[in-house]
């Protein structure tokens, strides 16, 4: 990787660490760390019980740095169809000195049950899934925890 | 798994549910939480805060986990921490001095396979010599990273496996040498 910041690992202890804190959540189904075709990631597969019926399947894929970066993916399949949304926080190869934090919508939303995406330029280096069984979920929005963020 | 009876099960909230678990977990672990976090110097009053909890009680956790190497201090005045990469780098280390030569062969044969496709599929011999940009169109950008940085743990794992063989190898020799 161009400019590849050589204090970059794996923040394996952090990902252990928020594995067993997901762990302990009844929206939580299971999680698995560093699964055999994800050596970097953390998986939380989430309760699809909370969701609408045409959601089959809902995870979320963390991975953490040990320069600050990291990298969440949520991951919905809905009707056989998968849609990803991201954050993540990496320093640009191309503009060393620049990090940058973004997110990402997948490209069409679920319309189709009524739910909202929201998000705002304050809110983006922290995800939050809300969801019910009435069909809205958020990726919303509140001052990240201390821990996920770096100073300046 | 079930539903704790005093909440709906249509009630989806793991942010929160997540976040005051986290609240009232012991001060020491959330000390240990942000300590694992301290990927640059911090001072006390700042871990502290980050941890929610007092400056006596964060020194006092901050102290015991610079005993056990978890955080370094990085200067004296004022008085700033940081993990300790190295602590962690050895404890990995030593794990894997615990596994058979058999296992440690077979995890080195399986990540040697996995920099091979990496080595292919980027036409590459690192992944420091692949330009990102020249493998994605902006969509895909954020997943060549991702393999790219991956390759980059496959390397450092395959690094590790290496060291402790040879680490191995050299106590072994060291043996017979002393028989």
């Amino acid at each position: 990787m161009t400019g590849l910041d050589p204090s970059r690992s794996v923040d394996a202890e952090t990902l252990r660490d928020l594995g067993r804190s997901f762990g302990r959540r009844p929206e939580v189904r299971h999680t698995s760390l560093f699964p055999s075709n994800k050596l970097e990631s953390l998986v939380v597969t989430l309760d699809a019980d909370y969701y609408p019926d045409q959601v089959d399947g809902v995870s979320t894929e963390v991975r953490a740095y040990t320069n600050g970066d990291f990298h969440v993916s949520y991951l919905e399949s809905l009707s056989g169809d998968r849609r990803r949304c991201r954050w993540d926080r990496h320093d640009q190869p191309h503009k060393p000195g620049i990090t940058s934090i973004r997110f990402r919508m997948p490209a069409q939303l679920p319309r189709s049950i009524g739910r909202t995406h929201r998000i705002s330029r304050a809110s983006s280096t922290r995800p939050y899934f809300r969801g019910s069984k009435t069909g809205s979920v958020s990726c919303g929005s509140r001052r990240p925890p201390a821990e996920w963020m770096r100073e300046g | 798994m079930g539903m704790p009876a005093d909440r709906s099960p249509e009630e989806f909230d793991l942010a929160a549910g997540f976040e005051a678990d986290l609240e009232s977990e012991p001060a020491d672990e959330r000390v240990y939480r942000v300590s694992l976090q301290l990927y640059g110097p911090a001072g006390v009053s700042d871990i502290a805060e980050r941890a929610s909890c007092a400056p006596d009680t964060a020194r006092r956790h901050l102290k015991r986990l610079a005993d056990i190497g978890v955080v370094e201090v990085v200067s004296e005045s004022p008085l700033t921490y940081a993990r300790n990469g190295s602590y962690f780098e050895w404890r990995r280390r030593n794990r894997l001095e615990k596994e058979s030569q058999t296992e440690l062969r077979d995890r080195l044969a399986e990540l040697t396979t996995r920099e091979a496709a990496y080595q292919e599929q980027f036409d590459a011999e690192s992944p420091a010599a692949v330009d990102a940009f020249d493998h994605a169109e902006y969509d895909g950008l954020d997943d060549v990273w991702l393999a790219l940085s991956e390759w980059h743990t496959v390397r450092e794992q395959i690094e590790r496996l290496e060291a402790v063989r040879r680490d191995r190898d050299s106590d072994s020799s060291v043996e017979e040498n002393a028989v």
